[in-house]
């Protein structure tokens, strides 16, 4: 018993001991630990020195660490009570969302980051809601509420659809199709010319369902612009015959018209093959013009919308990606006023937009020194209506958290011939699944 | 005959071990190439030998940071484990036969069976308790916590096959058992404390997720976390992905060149005891 | 006097005991605590809902899935190493400037890093220039698709850990081989035992011990796989590991990773204890 005793004591001695030894060595620690003490703070506002908020970024091939450096130091030299940090997701391969995640989890959630999927996010309340009033600079503040709030201030505006070889296309005289079974023949036309007619891969997980994607807006938002306010009120399923067949129409896509060794490739890879006039077409957002310029300036590129079995009079756009505030920020003011300069310097704005050749969500126009394909697509969309991306809908209609990711491996696995169905079943006892992890 | 025969044989191994480090081969050779020439001839030597891939490469991964932060790391987990583990193991090995013992072994032992990367979310929440996310502390006591474990498994059955007359010896000198521990057991101990060094200090080095979500992200980046992440944005610019490739691995491979012996007798000390 | 004794033992054991138990054992702790809640990972309130995470893991789609490309991994990585390694150490137990070389070649991989070994082999397999491709067509034959299908992925990935770790478990062994005495071989030559008798009644048994070091390795390290397949491929198939970490970032489901991760804790501790119990049994035989 005395041993136990002693033991136990010993354990206690050295555990308070090991506390102090933590402390001392997280102090003269080779990395100075960040002070976000209560004291700490108000130590710098006697001091009257800056404050400094953390910016989450989002790193891509075309979004340097450089090119976010632009807006942080701008704000700054326009606002010198106020420093901003970026951080970005540890590699490109990881997805910012998840590294959002971990910050959160591990309470070092930054002030102003960007966000793709609010969904994730808002249950958990970790996202600040912004009014209407506090974002008059965006044009159209309707869409992607939850429960009638705002947590996202949109800063673009993309479109999908395919990509394709126009000198492809002139040398087998082919014309952009106008409803899906114009699609189909195209595909088949390139198939007896021995040509890929589309590019696509599933080694990064994501740009196969750009493909899925576009097909369920075309076929089920067009038709019904609610849809995924109807799923997620249990009004319809993903086992229902409009979505079937969308699912199928990509499942005979990927399965007879795309290159082969499909798993094994990447996103550049895939880009590798459109841009080296290997595979006539790609199914794209918007963004791949910002590829486009940099790894073919010369390269004749066209651009059509993914066609629903009536006509190609629609176009979808991703609106779901923009700026959010922590709801647990310090500084909520100042990081309002860095995500409205974010939107409102003109410079910084048009350099932002012209990365990847985006469209602005601003009420101002602001331009930008446009690629000819881009002025293409502009005409092109004009007389279009804008359906939302099926896959990133927002607000409400948001796919739930856990969804995107289920639908990521389902396109994955319909692509390398799984059973539609099957998957269809699955998604939607995967949905049962998500919404009663969201019940508390 | 049979002489011809041994030849005959080793001639053999020697192709299949050619064979064998073909990927590693493709991985230096094209490093030195330019991206045409090696979809052109991925296997042929260098027609235009170039460094320019590791230069875009070294200042682009920012390699002489990683490398310092990837030694610091490395170096004081080491020590740390060296020191714990032995000791630990030391009363643990004498007192085989001893129920409480047992128990704390079998205890201690459970964290080898643990994947360090599933552990990772509520490791990162322990060290945001303590305050040491985001700091080298932080990382090292973090392997500490999951490398112990080997460490001690090693050393304990190291241990036992020392025998204890050695340490009577130091009784009857009137040693105390600290004295004895550090004088006489642990020099003895070197070629068990070669296997911990040279496994963990791989494991360390070649470490991967704990790091990129322990460290963070923009600052102390290891070897590994780094290059993966300068990778992610060339994946198939070749040549310059194995420039990165081999930039991590120099120090590595260098070092097991010069140490090959006890890289191998490490092994045998460390696998075959245990 | 044994109280002193015990009281200087503890300052042996408590430094290390100490870290073990903050860094490791609170933290697989924490683990069996979310395993109990509906905690999702990032809201600050989690409700306990008793055992209902494990009542649903095994009608988990996705899990099974990953159970059965871990257990194809797990499989096929160990049989290669403790076959191919136990003739490859057979062959190679020999000095010699040659010997040497070839000991050298098979050990080099297993110091490379995970994420290395799968870039290079991302570039070694793929289809369309790939280098065992390029070989493949030179020689006149079609070209193989690596990633065709999912249990493709699986087994190709198996090869490359295979790869990778090889050189270690023949290392192993190499050591083992060592250790057996010449005389035996010796005496069960005089009694006429040819090459393969021999390394049936001597080799085998004596290497026992080496076989069980390296089957249980290699069982557990097959079943902790997570680097290579995340690096090769992140988004086609995935082991345990890759599952549980899946459904505690993209899912917001923390409570129910951590019951996947113990699940995967138990087998391996009960597979390793059974792995221990078969072998021996094997030795008392011998």
């Amino acid at each position: 018993m005395k041993k136990v005793l002693s033991l136990l004591l010993s354990i206690v001695l050295v555990l308070t001991l090991f506390a102090g030894c933590g402390k001392s060595t997280s102090g003269d620690g080779t990395e100075p630990a960040e002070k976000d003490d209560e004291t700490e703070k108000i130590e710098e506002v006697k001091e009257e020195k800056p404050v400094k908020i953390i910016f989450a970024t989002n790193e891509t091939p075309i979004l340097t660490t450089d090119f976010w450096a632009v807006v942080s130091e701008r704000f700054t030299d326009a606002n010198p009570d106020v420093i901003v940090e970026n951080i970005a997701q540890p590699s490109a391969n990881i997805m910012m969302r998840d590294y959002l995640k971990t910050l959160l989890a591990a309470g070092q959630f930054p002030d102003v980051m960007v966000m793709a999927s609010p969904g994730d996010f808002v249950p958990a309340g970790a996202l600040l809601p912004i009014p209407d009033e506090d974002m008059p600079y965006i044009a159209d503040t309707t869409k992607g509420k939850f429960n009638g709030k705002s947590y996202v201030v949109p800063y673009k505006k993309q479109v999908g659809g395919f990509f394709y070889n126009k000198k492809i296309f002139a040398e087998n005289n082919l014309a952009e199709p106008q409803t899906y079974q114009d699609l189909v023949e195209l595909c088949d036309k390139l198939k007896n010319a021995n040509i890929t007619p589309i590019s696509m891969g599933l080694k990064d997980g994501w740009p196969q369902l750009v493909l899925a994607s576009l097909i369920l807006s075309a076929d089920l938002l067009t038709e019904n612009p609610d849809w995924g306010l109807d799923r997620n009120a249990g009004k319809t399923t993903f086992t229902s015959p409009e979505f079937k067949k969308a699912l199928n129409k990509y499942a005979d896509l990927t399965k007879n018209y795309c290159n082969d060794n499909m798993a094994g490739v990447s996103y550049t890879q895939m880009m590798e093959l459109f841009f080296t006039g290997k595979a006539a077409m790609m199914p794209m957002g918007s963004w791949l013009q910002g590829e486009e310029q940099r790894v073919k300036p010369d390269f004749e590129t066209g651009f059509f919308p993914v066609p629903s079995d009536k006509n190609a009079d629609n176009i979808a756009v991703w609106i779901n990606e923009g700026l959010s505030i922590s709801a647990k920020t310090e500084y909520p003011e100042q990081c309002k006023r860095f995500v409205e300069f974010f939107m409102t310097d003109e410079e910084w704005y048009g350099k932002f937009l012209k990365t990847e050749m985006l469209f602005p969500t601003t009420k101002k126009a602001v331009e930008y020194e446009k690629s000819s394909l881009r002025k293409e697509i502009e005409e092109k969309i004009k007389p279009m209506t804008e359906v939302e991306n099926w896959y990133d809908m927002t607000g409400d209609a948001a796919l739930l958290p856990g969804l995107q990711t289920y639908f990521n491996k389902m396109t994955v696995n319909i692509a390398m011939g799984e059973d539609v169905d099957k998957q269809l079943e699955l998604f939607d006892k995967t949905f049962d699944e998500a919404k009663s992890n969201l019940e508390k | 005959m049979n002489k011809l025969l041994v030849n005959v044989k080793k001639f053999f191994l020697i192709v299949f071990s050619i064979i064998y480090l073909i990927p590693l081969y493709a991985a230096i050779v094209n490093s030195v190439k330019k991206y045409e020439d090696i979809i052109k001839s991925p296997l042929a030597l260098p027609e235009n030998f170039t460094l320019e891939n590791f230069k875009l490469a070294y200042i682009r991964a920012n390699i002489g940071s990683l490398y310092f932060n990837s030694f610091i790391i490395t170096s004081i987990s080491l020590l740390l484990i060296v020191f714990l583990a032995s000791m630990l193991a030391y009363p643990i090995a004498r007192n085989k036969n001893n129920v409480k013992y047992k128990i704390l072994y079998i205890f201690i032992l459970c964290g080898m069976m643990v994947p360090p990367q599933v552990v990772l979310i509520p490791s990162i929440k322990t060290l945001k308790f303590l305050n040491l996310l985001n700091t080298f502390p932080g990382i090292i006591f973090f392997y500490a916590g999951t490398y112990l474990s080997i460490g001690m498994f090693l050393y304990t059955a190291f241990i036992k096959t020392i025998p204890t007359s050695i340490e009577e010896s130091g009784i009857i000198d009137g040693a105390n058992k600290y004295t004895i521990f550090y004088k006489l057991i642990f020099p003895l101990l070197k070629p068990c404390t070669a296997t911990v060094v040279i496994f963990l200090g791989m494991w360390i080095w070649n470490d991967f997720l704990p790091p990129m979500y322990i460290l963070g992200s923009h600052k102390g980046r290891t070897i590994t976390t780094g290059i993966y992440s300068a990778i992610g944005t060339f994946t198939t610019q070749w040549n310059i992905v194995f420039a990165c490739v081999i930039l991590a691995s120099l120090p590595i491979i260098i070092l097991y060149l010069f140490m090959q012996k006890q890289f191998q007798s490490g092994l045998t000390a460390g696998a075959i005891k245990g | 006097m044994k109280k002193k004794l015990e009281l200087e033992n503890l300052t042996f054991i408590m430094p290390g005991f100490l870290i073990y138990l903050v860094f490791m054992f609170v933290p697989i702790a924490l683990c069996l605590f979310y395993s109990l809640t509906n905690w999702d990972g990032i809201s600050s309130s989690y409700k306990i809902i008793g055992l209902r995470n494990f009542s649903r893991i095994f009608s988990d789609v996705s899990f099974l899935e990953s159970v059965k490309v871990t257990i194809i991994v797990t499989l096929t990585t160990s049989i290669i190493y403790n076959t191919l390694g136990i003739a490859t150490a057979a062959l190679l137990n020999y000095a010699g400037r040659a010997y040497n070389f070839c000991k050298s070649a098979v050990f080099l991989p297993a110091i490379l890093s995970p994420v290395v070994v799968s870039f290079i082999w991302a570039y070694m397999t793929q289809t369309d220039g790939g280098i065992i491709n390029h070989i493949i067509t030179a020689v006149g034959m079609g070209p193989i698709d690596f990633f065709a299908s999912k249990d493709a992925i699986a087994f190709t990935v198996s090869g490359v850990i295979a790869w990778a770790a090889f050189g270690f478990f023949t290392t192993v062994y190499i050591a083992a081989l060592k250790t057996i005495p010449n005389e035996l071989y010796e005496s069960a030559k005089i009694d006429g035992a040819g090459i393969f008798k021999q390394f049936r009644n001597v080799t085998l048994p004596l290497l026992t011990p080496g076989i069980t070091v390296n089957t249980i390795l290699s069982v557990t390290w097959g079943l902790k796989q997570y680097d290579f397949i995340k690096v090769m491929a992140p988004n086609t198939v995935q082991t345990v590991t890759v599952n549980a970490i899946e459904r505690a970032f993209d899912y917001n489901m923390m409570g129910y990773s951590s019951s996947i991760v113990l699940v995967l804790f138990v087998s391996i501790v009960v597979i390793s204890l059974i792995q221990i119990f078969i072998m021996k049994k094997f030795e008392v035989e011998y």
